[in-house]
This record gives structure tokens, sequence and C-alpha cells, in this order.
């Protein structure tokens, strides 16, 4: 074997890529010629340098590369939005709007309604207890010792002890009454009222008496627009109607 | 990848360390992030090491690298087990390096003190180099330095796979999935790539400090294994 020839087998032989029988030349060749072992020799100790001299990234290529990960996420994230939007959008998409927002104000307005007025308006409007804090007064005077319900005669106190709880919108919502929903307010009436509760619920009342006022002031706001919505739209129709009308008498 | 499925997590292994590459990336695809991170962990400094021989400036090495393992996870889902995972992250990378080269070959007027052209077909290191002189006492930091110079030597085209085949172990047939060439083609590169280092080191081989420093940097790590 030629030294031409041996050496691209030494190179083959270091990957295990050389055939049996080539192998088995190659070694007979290398047992004669120094140059081709010196050869093999120096390739070896190049592998050995390049493995031992890896280099090592520095400290900071973790943090660095989450950062960039997450913009590189965020950057993908707002590339895939704007033309996921339009791209459903026709000639009539407008349409689409407009009648999502006129539903979406029709909700509000029946929402606001059910909130306010949830068995009716007597309920917030005529209550003795919150129309009039001089019967609060009256009714704090009384033993609290009766329950929430147990006779008839205790319908103001039960009333009462409904009121003066602070109320989330989520009560409210599904409470169904803003001053009897005794489910959840009985408990604490139950346990008779402190100074200290007294105190509260004299300031509940008033924050309840003017979220009440706003609520009724944003009530007008809803149903003018929503009015306004409703001729708007009768409108439109009646000139289409007209128009056709005219077109076919 | 950010349509990965985070509410519905598969159940999580024992030790993320015990998975194979192909297990770890299969739970990328679910959504789970730790094993990316154990990827990172595996994959960090043999990629960083492959691209810094490759550009040969570290800050450029590390950019690439971090670029390289954020599309393994952005495009984590096109990952499909045909291929090793090791593979399909350095044809990532190789892409990616060979961009950057191309980028700089089309920069006209940078001025570079780098004596080494890409296909510049001379052998061995200048003799005035330092490398060439046998009785210096070299530093581990230097050798490395003098290591990378003389794998930057080798053009590029050759270093690709040469890098890939004594470095990082890969096949012959993991190597031509990553460049694309022929069997052949591969071969030889690999062959000439090596005669070409095992000139441009040869001053080094008479290095008595370089052999002790080898055996120190061998003996660093088997510790660390």
């Amino acid at each position: 074997m030629r030294c031409t020839k041996s050496r691209k087998n030494i190179s083959l032989a270091l990957d295990g890529m050389l055939p049996n029988e080539d192998t088995l030349a190659m070694e007979e060749h290398l047992a004669l010629c120094a140059d081709c072992r010196g050869y093999r020799d120096e390739l070896l100790m190049g592998s050995r340098i390049l493995r031992a001299t890896a280099a090592e990234p520095s400290d900071a290529f973790e943090w660095k590369l989450q950062l960039k990960l997450n913009q590189a996420l965020q950057e993908a994230a707002a590339a895939r939005t704007p033309w996921e939007e339009p791209a459903r959008g026709s000639r009539f998409g407008w349409l689409r709007g407009f009648g999502l927002s006129a539903g979406a104000g029709l909700a509000a307005v029946v929402a606001l309604s059910l909130w306010v007025f949830p068995q009716g308006a007597a309920l917030v409007t005529e209550d003795p207890i919150v129309a009039s804090p001089t019967t609060l007064a009256q009714s704090q005077d009384a033993p609290a010792t009766a329950g929430v319900g147990t006779t008839a005669g205790n319908a103001d106190r039960r009333a009462l002890s409904g009121t003066f709880q602070p109320l989330s919108g989520l009560q409210r919502g599904l409470g169904g009454s803003l001053v009897s929903s005794g489910g959840v307010f009985g408990d604490a009436a139950s346990g008779g009222a402190t100074p200290w509760d007294r105190s509260v619920n004299a300031r509940s009342l008033s924050t309840l008496q003017s979220e009440i006022a706003w609520l009724r002031n944003q009530l007008r706001t809803t149903q003018a627009a929503n009015d306004s919505l409703r001729a708007l739209l009768a409108g439109q129709a009646v000139g289409y109607l007209e128009g056709e009308n005219a077109a076919n008498p | 990848m950010t349509d990965r499925q985070h509410d519905a997590p598969s159940p999580r292994p024992a030790s993320y360390a015990d998975l194979r590459d192909e297990d770890l990336i299969a739970l990328v695809q679910q959504g789970q992030k730790r094993a990316y991170d154990e990827l990172v962990r595996r994959f960090k400094g043999r990629l960083y090491s492959f691209i810094l021989r490759m550009v040969g400036d570290p800050v450029e090495a590390e950019e690439l690298a971090q670029e390289t393992l954020i599309r393994a996870y952005i495009h984590a889902d096109k990952y499909r087990e045909i291929a090793k995972f090791s593979t399909w992250l350095f044809t990532i990378a190789t892409n990616l390096v060979r961009n950057q080269v191309r980028k700089r070959k089309r920069q006209p007027f940078m001025l570079t003190l780098d004596p080494a052209p890409e296909d510049d077909d001379r052998a061995p290191l200048d003799p005035a180099d330092p490398v060439a002189d046998p009785t210096r006492d070299l530093e581990g930091d230097e050798l490395g330095r003098l290591i990378a110079e003389a794998t930057r030597q080798i053009p590029e085209k050759y270093r690709i796979p040469f890098l890939l085949r004594e470095v990082e172990e890969l096949s012959y047939e993991e190597i031509q999935q990553v460049t694309g060439l022929k069997l052949g083609t591969v071969r030889s590169r690999i062959n000439r790539a090596r005669n070409r280092f095992r000139a441009n080191i040869k001053p080094l081989l008479k290095n008595e400090a370089l052999l002790e420093e080898l055996e120190r940097l061998e003996a660093r790590m088997d510790a660390d294994d």
C-alpha cells in the first residue's frame, strides 16, 4: 500500500468507517512505515487538542438567552395579531361591529335594569329603611335577639340587616334583591348590632344611597342612548322600505 | 411554539437529566419549559464552542448560539424524530453560521487584521507566529487561542464537517444531513481538514508545555464528567 492511500484510510479508520480488509492492509503498512505512524499520531493528537480546548460561554449566557427568547416570543405574538383580525374582515365587516355594539348596549341596559330593579322598583325606592334614615335609628334601638324572618313583625329588621351589609356587585346580581337577601346576611343579623356595627352600617347606607343615585343617572343615560339607537335602526329600516315602496308602488 | 398546549401537561419525568435529547424535545413540544432548560444546559457549550471555531469572535459566537437555541424553541414543533436532535440543532447552527459568514463577505469596506481568508490554501502557520516557537510557555487560555487560530485557517467548507466530526462526534450520515453534502464529499473534506489542521498545529506538538497543558485539560475534563 502506498502512503497516500494509507493516509486516506487512516482518517477513515479513526472514524470507524474503514472496512475490515482495508484496516488489515493499513495496519500492515503502518507496521512498516514510520512516517504514516507519525501522521496517525498527529491526527490523534489534533483530535485530543480540539476536544480539550473547547471554549465555554460566559456566565451570562443563560439569562441573556432567556431575555432574547421572551423578546422573540413577544415579537412572534405581536406579528401574528395584526393579520389575524383583519383577515376575517369583509365588505360588511362594519355591520358586524355595529351589531355587536348595539347588542352590547342592549345587554348593558337589561343588566342595569335587573341590577337596580331586581324584584320591582319598590324594593329599592320605596323601602322605608333605605328611604328614611330615621327608620334606621328606630330599628337599631329595638332588641337584636330575633333572627332574620322569624316573625312578620321583624320584617323591617330583616330588611335592615340586609341593607347594612356592604354588598359586592356579585351579591347584588345574584341575590335578587338589595335589601332582602336573607341567605347571605342572615348570620350577621342574628348576632346583634354593636355600636361599631351601627356606625359601619350608617356609612354603608349613605354609600348605598349615593350609589343608587349614580346608577339611576347611568340608567337614564343608557336608556337615552338606547332610544337613539332604536330610532336610528328604525329610521334605516323605514328609509329602505320607503325607497323600495317608491320604486315598486 | 407559542401555540404549545400549556393547559394539558403530560406527567413529569423523575429527572430530566436521565432523558434522551429526543425525549426532551418531545416534552418541549408539549410545553414543558424545564425540558428546554435541560437541552440548553446540554448544548450551550457545544454550540458555543462549535460556532466560536467558525466565526472566531466570542461575542458573535454567543449571539449565534443563543439564536440557535431560540430558533430550536420557537420551531420545536417542526422537529420530527427522523433525525437525532443534535443533528437538527447543528443544522440550525450551521445555517446561521453560513449566513453570518456570507454577510461578512458582503461587507466590502470592513478592515481586518486576520491574515487568513476563507479559501486560503497556505498550509502551516507563519514561522514567525508564536505557535512556531517550541520553547515558549503556554497558558491555558493562550493554548485555546492558538488552537482556535489554527482551526480558523482551515477553509470554511472543510471546517464545518471537520468540527462536526472531531468535536461533536457526529457520524458521516449526520454530517451529510447537516451540511447537505454527499457522503463522499463529507469523507474527503474531513480528511483534507484533518490534514490541514495537523499541519497547522505541528509546530505546537514539539512544545513540552503544550503537552503538559493538554494533559491537565484532559484531566479536568475527566473530573468534570
